[in-house]
């Protein structure tokens, strides 16, 4: 038995790259799970849109959030450095943060646990893989595992 | 000049010649690492292609058209793949040996017995039956010279001759000065003529086994920051001995 829940999950995708992006919607919409996307192009957004600053007054808060490592100005891992820090009212830092990246570098997945990662998932490389895993990952966030609750 | 101005210039282009071999293994790195990226991009997006619109090709085009339409999806998804694996092979190339001061004195028995153990399961599979002569203590980076038998088994493994059970024998023969070990087997053998080119990376003689052409480049690679030499001895049908050197003693790297 699924339990149902009362909204669509909410995903904050932070991604630079256009093929990816695509990539990630279309696997995401195969997954029987309702749920809505925002896409961040750069870290620097990735946070304004968290902290609900500038254009994103009205943004609402990502239940998990899909994380790349390599971005163009603003790391990946500046990025989650930046969430995990935050302790301020919102408490950024008990978002679950996801890394999606295509290194499987083994630096990279020490560095990204370091500063508390959630998880580490290395990008696959044929659509039919990217549609599996998206599919595990949306089960196990939100079918088998729970979120915080919005404060 | 004097003596000591002479060991300064060495001294200096030493030193200079360090750093240009690690600034080239993070090239090298970086280069594998940051290509995968736009590859990915390549086979997905083919694969997309050929999944969403070649139902569309097929029931419109005329059957041998949507046959070539396929052979070139095919081509392109399997130049990818290729790709990726140079790209990892690169990788693991600019890695290994890197500049470690993991050098000790090791009795190469354990070295080579640690190469064996890895390949267990492959040499089992293959029948193969491996003799370890005597072997002396030598002064190296186990880890590193560990992967130098271990790609020379995987070698002769991969080139066994279909007509007899593999044999490999390891033996090793002591220098003044150096080390000399010998891996021969009794598998397809090579062309003498082209003994040097198996070296150089992405290089391959036998393209009926698979492989990227990477494993015996990083051999070299290894052996060479042991201060040594690696060359091989074939004949076609007979079989191949690869001979590699490594320094007796720590003084000897001064």
């Amino acid at each position: 038995m699924t339990t149902i829940a009362p909204r669509p999950a909410r995903i904050l995708l932070v991604e630079d790259n256009p093929g990816d992006v695509l990539l990630a919607k279309k696997a995401l919409a195969k997954s029987p799970i309702p749920h809505e996307l925002h896409v961040a192009t750069t870290g620097e957004d990735a946070i304004e849109f968290m902290r609900r600053e500038g254009e994103h007054a009205d943004a609402w808060r990502p239940d998990i959030v899909l994380l790349d490592l390599n971005l163009p100005t603003m790391s990946g891992q500046e990025v989650l450095r930046e969430v995990k820090q935050d302790d301020s009212v919102s408490e950024l830092r008990i978002i679950p943060v996801v890394i999606l990246t295509s290194s499987p570098a083994e630096e990279d997945v020490l560095r990204s646990y370091r500063l508390h990662a959630n998880s580490y998932l290395q990008k696959p490389i044929n659509p039919t893989e990217f549609t599996r895993l998206a599919n595990t990952l949306m089960s196990y966030w939100f079918e088998v595992g729970q979120t915080p609750p919005s404060p | 000049m004097s003596d000591s101005n002479v060991k300064n210039e060495l001294v200096k282009v030493q030193r200079a010649l360090v750093m240009k071999t690690e600034e080239l293994d993070q090239f090298a790195y970086a280069a594998s690492h940051d290509l995968q990226e736009p590859l990915r991009m390549v086979s997905q997006y083919v694969a997309l292609l050929e999944e969403e619109f070649f139902p569309i090709i097929e029931e419109h085009a005329e059957p041998d058209q949507a046959e070539e339409a396929k052979l070139y999806m095919h081509y392109a998804v399997d130049g990818a793949n290729r790709m990726r694996k140079m790209l990892d092979g690169l990788l693991a190339y600019s890695r290994a040996g890197r500049l470690t001061d993991t050098f000790d004195l090791v009795p190469a028995e354990d070295v080579v017995s640690n190469a064996i153990a890895t390949l267990n399961g492959a040499v089992r599979q293959a029948g193969a039956t491996i003799n370890v002569g005597t072997m002396p203590s030598i002064y190296a980076d186990k880890h590193m010279l560990s992967r130098v038998f271990l790609n020379l088994f995987t070698n002769a493994i991969k080139f066994r001759s279909p007509d007899r059970p593999l044999l490999i024998d390891i033996s090793a023969e002591e220098h003044p000065d150096h080390i000399e070990f010998v891996v021969k087997d009794n598998g397809v053998g090579f062309d003498q003529k082209y003994a040097d080119r198996m070296f150089v990376i992405f290089q391959r003689l036998n393209k009926s086994v698979k492989g990227t052409g990477i494993g015996l480049s990083i051999c070299k690679k290894v052996v060479e920051r042991h201060g040594g030499k690696i060359w091989a001895v074939g004949a076609p049908g007979v079989g191949a001995s690869f001979h590699f050197t490594v320094k007796k003693h720590a003084r000897d790297f001064e």
